[in-house]
């Protein structure tokens, strides 16, 4: 090495320190995942988007004590659940304590008559106030009696209960010394809603690991709670856990991965400066990436990062192919110069299948396209400019890679091999009976069973359900939406009756709109006709004369009162209730009916058709999402039939032989078919992921058809071609192939797609390069 | 206030009152006069008490009895009468059944206590782990029926009087929980059969429950 190549890698190194520099200082890395997601085409979409990104529902925290005996437990509730209260990151906390306060009850018993949807115009008739009286004095005889008695002289119609029966669709949990347990007294409960998104991950994860500290705390003081255990589960938890994994296996998988590359290159090239230098132009190419990504978006997301540096992987084999095309006698530029259309053809071609990428329209995967595609064309420009004046002189393989071409050249006898396997494949895909596509993107996470079922059990106990099926119903004022949704209520209680709903939340059931409340007023008579009906009801009952005068002033002022709105429920558990059910969206109000026991969905879909004009959407959460993700889906095929079309077109313009195009194409489209094949066999269904890392066997394909089809001149020029390929297709195999090992199943997804199609591009190119009619090959490879 | 009197303390009665009136008549107003005449035969004899009076209790104990209940209540101009069957399933079923002048079914099954109301045609179940001062309440009854003594002293102070050919079973509340609910319980019987179980409450109200012998 000159002084001038060590001058030039100097000023490089501190090029790339300070950029890494700057891009850790200067960027920002995201986490929340709901960044990654579409902005939404329709309103209702953009909607659901929202809420999924911000809902209460993915707010959720839900979490169990367990390991001691009850009364432990619910202490070790009670004190972390204050101190959960006082910490200020939650809007609300629930162990079962507080349920209403005093006040709440007191002002909704005030209201009662404006809020009890059994206020009518028969209400306070005769006949119907006879009737109540009659029931009245049953409460009194039943061992309701304390219960109801006192509320009797100023509500003789049971209003209150009216209320109260009808707000009770939540079963709260079993209690414990005044905490919810589930019912077998194991676990005391808690839950929780946090203020910050579920999806923030950032956020969460503090928040977790406060909350964490906090019962270590709770735990270490209270004598004897030591063996208590904290569990918690719910959107927010089950997105940190999921993250941790997948970062723990990457980590895992990529240093095993590392080594075991690490390893091979050393083998290969024997020169601990040649391995480093092999690193450079990958190294160069991911903060390249980096700092593309956040200049266009503005941010960079984990999950790009991750992924991106896994797609960059194709770009490790640019300095191989510099490295085994040296010679004792070669000068590294020219060697560079000699190969470099052949590579620069392969980035291009490359390049051009990420754009498919770029153009998805998913956030995540354009990220993941732009970074792929700016590290793509970093690393072939050093691997260009930089590496050949860097390379120790005289560096050259100790191998020569004769035997290895000698046998890669064999193989283009057995070149009738590769349409046999593929009429195979094809056939395979034709009578197999598993389903093509993954439908269910419930299966690509990453939860272990162990939590779904932690996550079931709890959601059960508390009797939160997870949310599947919605209406949203909209208006322009909140007003409006709430009128809507009681007429719509009106036909839910239709299908409830007949079994194809078992039941519905709603915010009008707790705030009426103004028109409800307006018609109960109206329904209360004037004092005179009401005292009228009253005393004329009470004839021969044993009431006290004169009990129920409070009944007659509370009626005479509920005729006056103001109608309800939802400060009334400010600062209470209800409220915020109300507010994850009624909020403002872009400008407009949305009322959301989450359901329950949806029977058949297909039925029910129908009977909602006639309310379509209204405003009203039903929406399949499961659905909608997997729909969603199966459209970005197709989308990304789309586009990637084009990318493949444009690579074609590249191809042609620089090898400007159509045979030639296609004898690198054929492998590349053969053992995608093959492999697609494979893993159908295995079992595997196809996502978005699978289709990415096609992407990315296509980028390698190309590569390796490329270099196979190279009109070298000399055997051993053809030799270290091949022995460059198979240095290339051994490190990528390695690589994906420990990620195959990974128990994640995107992972498993990319790692497995990318390991075969690795192999089947590097066999198949074989196979079909053009066999070397010259003799010196042929030669050599039928000695005997 | 709306509640009436006891509003700070309403969510507490509220929970806690809800079964304690299960297995007894509604509350009343008593006067003083009826409280205190049955404190006669205060001596115990040595091989006369509590264990015993509830073992034979327990082992004679029908499987269904009759019962008649008179509740008053200050709201009310003359005390209301209900009929109906009090029923022990061993060892922790206990079911209340009212059948006049309406039909209405309470029934406790470990944890579980379900109304069931056909005249009002309503049915709801709950647990008794929400309303722990009832639960401690009916622990009581159920180990009275059930001759489990060691529970019923953990939550009353029990006091026996009189003799077994007529005695009378005393319970005081220890719990501060159940004291505001209850004053006492006053069961009253001859030899082995309990005749009537009288509930006083703090606040002067007062029921009745008198017990026909045998079943219907």
């Amino acid at each position: 090495m000159t002084r001038r190549s060590w001058v030039t890698l100097l000023i490089w190194c501190m090029a790339l320190g300070f950029t890494a520099w700057f891009a850790a200082t200067h960027t920002q890395i995201e986490t929340d995942l709901s960044r990654l997601l579409p902005e939404g085409a329709s309103p209702t979409e953009r909607l659901l988007l929202t809420e999924l990104r911000t809902g209460a529902a993915g707010r959720l925290i839900l979490i169990a004590l367990e390991g001691a005996d009850a009364d432990l437990l619910a202490g070790a509730s009670t004190q972390l659940a204050t101190w959960m209260r006082n910490s200020g990151s939650f809007h609300y906390v629930g162990n079962g304590e507080q349920a209403w306060t005093t006040e709440e009850r007191e002002r909704l018993f005030q209201n009662r008559y404006v809020l009890s949807s059994g206020v009518q115009d028969v209400t306070f008739t005769r006949d119907r106030l006879r009737n109540s009286l009659e029931l009245r004095l049953h409460d009194l005889t039943s061992p309701l009696s304390p219960m109801v008695k006192e509320l009797i002289p100023a509500d003789p119609s049971g209003e209150f209960m009216t209320i109260l029966q009808a707000w009770m669709t939540w079963t709260a949990p079993a209690r414990h010394r005044g905490v919810w347990f589930s019912s077998d007294l194991r676990r005391a409960l808690l839950l929780a809603e946090t203020h910050a998104a579920g999806f923030d991950m950032e956020s969460q994860e503090h928040l977790q690991e406060q909350l964490r500290e906090a019962f270590r705390a709770v735990a270490g003081t209270s004598p004897g709670a030591a063996s208590v255990r904290l569990a918690m589960t719910g959107p927010g938890v089950i997105a940190v856990e999921m993250q941790k994994t997948i970062q723990d296996d990457v980590w895992r998988l990529s240093l095993c991965a590392t080594l075991l590359v690490t390893t091979l290159l050393f083998v290969s090239y024997g020169s601990v400066s040649v391995l480093a230098l092999s690193f450079l132009p990958l190294a160069s190419a991911i903060l390249a990436g980096i700092i593309a990504v956040s200049l266009v978006f503005g941010f960079i997301h984990g999950m790009t990062l991750a992924f991106g540096i896994t797609l960059l992987g194709v770009v490790d084999d640019y300095p191989i192919h510099l490295f085994s095309h040296l010679t004792r006698e070669s000068r590294a530029p020219a060697v560079m110069k000699e190969i470099w259309p052949t590579m620069r053809l392969g980035v291009v071609a490359t390049a051009l299948g990420f754009s498919a990428l770029l153009l998805s329209g998913f956030p995540g995967l354009s990220q993941l396209g732009l970074f792929a595609m700016v590290g793509l064309f970093t690393a072939a420009c050093v691997t260009r400019w930089l590496l050949p004046h860097v390379v120790p002189d005289g560096f050259h393989t100790r191998r020569e890679g004769l035997r290895v071409a000698r046998w890669v050249d064999a193989l283009t006898r057995a070149r009738l091999v590769v349409p046999l396997i593929v009429v195979i494949a094809i056939g395979s895909f034709i009578w197999s009976d598993t389903p093509l596509w993954e439908q269910d993107i419930a299966n690509l996470s990453p939860i272990s069973p162990e939590q779904k079922q932690r996550d079931q059990v709890f959601r059960h106990e508390l009797g939160v359900p997870d949310v599947r099926d919605l209406i949203v119903v909209e208006g322009s004022s909140e007003e409006e939406a709430l009128q809507r949704s009681e007429a719509l209520a009106l036909a839910l209680d239709l299908l409830v009756r007949t079994g194809e709903l078992a039941g519905y939340e709603l915010a009008a059931r707790y705030l009426p709109s103004r028109k409800t409340q307006q018609a109960r007023q109206a329904s209360v008579p004037d004092r005179e006709t009401l005292e009228r009906n009253l005393t004329s009801a009470m004839k021969g009952l044993p009431f006290k004369p004169g009990l129920f005068q409070p009944f007659l002033d509370a009626a005479g002022k509920a005729r006056t009162q103001e109608p309800v709105d939802s400060q009334m429920f400010q600062g209470t558990s209800l409220g915020i209730k109300l507010d994850s059910l009624l909020f403002m969206h872009e400008g407009r109000w949305a009322a959301v009916v989450p359901l329950r026991g949806v029977t058949d969905r297909q039925k029910f879909r129908e009977r909602l058709i006639p309310w379509g004009t209204q405003q009203i959407t039903y929406l399949d959460l499961k659905e909608e999402s997997n729909r969603m993700v199966s459209l970005y889906r197709n989308e990304t095929l789309r586009l990637l039939g084009w990318g493949v079309l444009a690579i074609g077109l590249v191809l042609l313009a620089g090898l400007r032989a159509p045979v030639t195009v296609l004898r690198v194409m054929l492998p590349i489209g053969s053992a995608i078919v093959v492999v697609a094949a494979s893993l159908h066999a295995l079992g595997e269904r196809f996502s978005l992921f699978h289709i990415a890392s096609f992407l990315l066997v296509i980028g390698l394909g190309l590569d390796y058809a490329l270099f196979f089809n190279r009109r070298d001149g000399t055997e051993a020029e053809r030799g270290r071609t091949v022995y460059g390929l198979v240095v290339c297709s051994t490190t990528t195999i390695l690589v994906f192939g420990v990620l195959a090992l990974s128990h994640i199943p995107v992972l498993r997804a990319i790692g497995l797609t990318t390991a075969l199609g690795s192999l089947a591009c590097l066999v198949f190119a074989a196979l079909l390069a053009e066999s070397p009619k010259k003799p010196p090959l042929l030669a050599a490879t039928s000695l005997k | 206030m709306t509640f009436g009197k006891s509003t700070n303390s309403w969510p507490l009665r509220l929970s806690a009152l809800f079964l304690i009136w299960l297995f007894l008549p509604g509350p009343a107003p008593m006067s003083l006069a009826q409280l205190s005449p049955q404190s006669d035969g205060e001596a115990e004899s040595p091989d006369w008490n509590v264990d015993q009076l509830i073992e034979s209790l327990a082992r004679n104990r029908q499987a269904e009895v009759r019962f008649e209940e008179t509740a008053f209540s200050n709201l009310l101009t003359r005390p209301l009468k209900t009929h109906g069957i009090l029923r022990f399933t061993p060892p922790d079923g206990l079911e209340k059944h009212i059948t006049a002048p309406y039909d209405e079914r309470y029934l406790v099954e470990g944890d579980r206590v379900l109304f069931e109301g056909k005249t009002k045609g309503t049915n709801r179940t709950l647990s008794l782990h929400d309303y722990p001062a009832l639960r401690a309440f009916i622990e009581a009854f159920r180990s009275t029926l059930a001759n489990d003594v060691g529970t019923l002293k953990r939550f009353y102070r029990v006091t026996l009087q009189g003799e077994p050919r007529q005695w009378v079973l005393m319970l005081h509340p220890l719990d501060k929980s159940v004291q505001e609910l209850v004053t006492s319980i006053r069961f009253s019987g001859e030899r082995e059969h309990v005749s009537s179980i009288e509930v006083l409450a703090p606040n002067g109200d007062r029921s009745v429950m008198s017990i026909t012998k045998g079943a219907p």
